[in-house]
């Protein structure tokens, strides 16, 4: 299916699908996503609300509600730390998501900083006091007066002032951007290899993003992990990653180094959005170009390719009877579109095919 | 700063305690007729003879002959500084005696009906959040709209019923028919508690229904919010954050009842209490307003508001105590 994968490797996704089960039917939100993530890199994942990418990182760390929400097939293969030769994989789509196990990789191996920093810290409780939480349940043999000082040293390192004071204080008492960055200190508490990051600017004003920003791309090359950074901002995806995969309902429809895709977008669903970002220096200011129509309702999914109903370069008889697949078409770009990939005959046997 | 706050709470108190006296007083000369006119009337009904001169005689007595402002002067001050409510007509007893005889037992009563109700609500209220459209949520939400909708008098006629034709019990009164009079023993006090339990679960079904519903609205609530799945995120068990994080934030409501409590010991559940025969204040409240007899159903009055008064602010300062959001923000 895929070529093998190198050996640097921290995550591996492979066909993940994650599925709710509700009333009115079954909204496939992750509907057989593949990708890796290797060790220090940033892979950027893009998409319009309701695509699918924060439910696919809430799939990695087993948060999705249980429920409706169920990883109905695929793995999410996690390297553990290199013990002597080789590593050791344990995939998380397997686990119990109350177990033991995945408990001991939240927070530790992988940690997560979300999009509402107003509401991301628990309300009663100092942050000082929660950080020190997920340092004494994960360092063994630290006292809590260590934890209390290793707090502090997580908070200095996130540029947050006076931070033997702050550590006492409660959320409500910092600002956005503040508490943000002591989010991303309690992340970082445990010196994760893998953080994901869901959407961790957009509640911020401009000046503070590109602060936070800044921080994140620091404390990466400092630390060595990995990031997954979710957001629906092409500059953002543009200023922070190695590797971008943009997502359509479900899917990842396109899949590539970041200067590639923004020089040479192929999917028609990565040239809208790239073509929507309204330039300033153009000579005369055009009319906003936004992508034709809307995300079709989740019960009603057109058949085919998801976004034919949409597309600009729709090919009736193709694009409508069956779902492309993810085709590689140039080293380390691939695209799930019809114009890039042979039409396979007897296209009626490849629907549904993954 | 806490202790500002407090301090200027307890400041406020002060006139408000001296309105709540004033209205009291107030309140029970409204009824025309006073206690002198029942008394006559009760006496020439019996075929005493009573002259114009002792009903006058009386009325200096209780000092009923001088100007409202007077008597209600009389009456504050000899609660203030000689902690002395008066006396009570029909019990021929001072207020102070009577209620000193029966506010243990409601106190004891309501305090562990209100124990009852949060170590039942709080559990269940967490339960059925956590576990909503479960067969136990619905099961519990059946259970909470009925005692919500039940009063507590006509759940304590269905319980006597059903005691006595199942169980053929008198579940009448806090105590046997040998103790009811005996002085306090051993005996008496684990009678006591073979009893209490009963105008406990009743008294209490209504609150338990009420916070059970607060409870699992206030989880529902703060089980969606981002902070849960952030704890979740850092690998805590289940039970331990949900301790931490929502249970400790949906406590709130619980923490505010704590204040409406202290009346509660007081005046009792009046209803349920004349139907089971509980002897706590409650009975005596309403047979003193029908008797017109006023210095007790003053002083009971005038009592309850102030431990109202006095049992918000110490739910305020509870939940200040408690509640970091109010402490910084509502106390500046």
């Amino acid at each position: 299916m895929r070529e093998s994968v190198a050996h640097d490797s921290l995550l591996e996704i492979k066909n993940l699908m994650t599925h709710f089960h509700l009333h009115e039917g079954i909204v496939r939100a992750v509907d057989g996503v593949s990708f890796d993530v290797r060790r220090g890199q940033t892979l950027g994942i893009i998409g319009e609300s309701g695509c699918g990418k924060s439910v696919t990182v809430h799939s990695i760390l087993r948060l999705v509600p249980s429920p409706p929400g169920n990883i109905v097939d695929g793995q999410i293969l996690l390297h553990q730390r290199e013990n002597g030769m080789g590593t050791e994989a344990v995939d998380l789509a397997q686990l119990d998501p109350r177990g033991a196990q995945i408990r001991a990789i939240r927070g530790a191996e992988i940690s997560m900083v979300f999009q509402e920093p107003m509401t991301s810290f628990g309300p009663m409780h100092t942050i000082g006091n929660q950080i020190i939480e997920t340092i004494l349940l994960h360092q063994e043999g630290v006292e809590s007066s260590d934890a209390r000082a290793l707090a502090i040293d997580n908070l200095r390192r996130v540029g947050i002032p006076r931070a033997e004071q702050i550590v006492d204080a409660y959320p409500h008492q910092l600002s956005g951007g503040m508490r943000q960055r002591a989010m991303i200190a309690m992340a970082l508490s445990c010196t994760p290899r893998l953080l994901i990051a869901d959407e961790p600017t957009t509640a911020l004003d401009v000046t503070i993003q590109a602060q936070i920003l800044e921080l994140l791309m620091a404390l990466q090359e400092e630390v060595g992990m990995a990031v997954i950074f979710i957001t629906h901002n092409l500059g953002v995806i543009a200023e922070v990653a190695d590797e971008v995969a943009v997502m359509y309902l479900g899917r990842i429809v396109e899949q590539a180094s970041v200067d590639e895709l923004f020089d040479n977008p192929q999917h028609p669903y990565t040239q809208g959005l790239l073509n929507s970002i309204p330039h300033i220096d153009e000579e005369r200011l055009p009319r906003l170009r936004a992508i034709e129509g809307v995300v079709p309702d989740p019960y009603e999914i057109p058949s085919g390719c998801a976004f034919s109903d949409r597309c600009p370069s729709f090919m009736p008889g193709t694009c409508d009877r069956a779902m492309p697949d993810l085709d590689e078409t140039a080293p380390g770009h691939r695209v799930r579109c019809f114009l890039y990939s042979e039409v396979v005959e007897g296209l009626a046997e490849v629907e549904n095919g993954e | 700063m806490l202790t500002q706050y407090i301090g200027r709470r307890l400041l406020l108190l002060v006139p408000l305690i001296l309105i709540i006296s004033v209205i009291s007083f107030v309140l029970i000369q409204l009824p025309p007729g006073d206690i002198l006119n029942m008394e006559v009337l009760r006496l020439r009904s019996a075929g005493t003879q009573v002259s114009e001169e002792e009903v006058e005689a009386l009325r200096q007595l209780y000092g009923l002959d001088k100007s409202l402002p007077e008597q209600y002067w009389l009456w504050i001050t000899n609660i203030l500084f000689k902690g002395n409510f008066g006396t009570s007509f029909t019990y021929v007893k001072s207020v102070g005696e009577i209620l000193a005889a029966r506010v243990p037992l409601t106190a004891a009563v309501s305090v562990l009906t209100a124990i009852f109700v949060w170590v039942t609500a709080v559990p269940i209220g967490v339960y059925s959040a956590t576990h909503q459209y479960s067969l136990v949520d619905y099961f519990w939400t059946f259970v909470s709209f009925i005692g919500v909708a039940t009063p507590g008098f006509l759940l304590a006629l269905i319980f006597l019923w059903l005691a006595f034709v199942w169980f053929d019990i008198s579940a009448i009164g806090l105590f046997s028919q040998q103790y009811e009079t005996a002085p306090w023993s051993w005996g008496k006090l684990v009678n006591m508690l073979q009893h209490i339990w009963i105008p406990i679960v009743i008294i209490g079904m209504a609150n338990t229904a009420g916070m059970m519903r607060t409870m699992r609205g206030m989880m529902l609530d703060e089980l969606n919010k981002q902070y849960v799945i952030t704890a979740r995120s850092k690998g805590l068990t289940e039970t331990r954050l949900l301790v931490k994080y929502p249970v400790r934030t949906s406590m709130n409501p619980v923490f505010s009842t704590i204040g409406w409590m202290l009346p509660g010991i007081i005046s009792g559940e009046v209803l349920v209490s004349m139907v089971l025969n509980i002897p706590t204040t409650g009975p005596v409240l309403l047979q003193a307003l029908l008797n017109q007899d006023m210095f007790l159903a003053g002083s009971i009055v005038f009592i309850l508001s102030v431990l109202t008064v006095v049992g918000t602010l110490i739910s305020d300062i509870l939940l200040v105590w408690l509640d970091p959001r109010i402490r910084y923000e509502g106390v500046a």
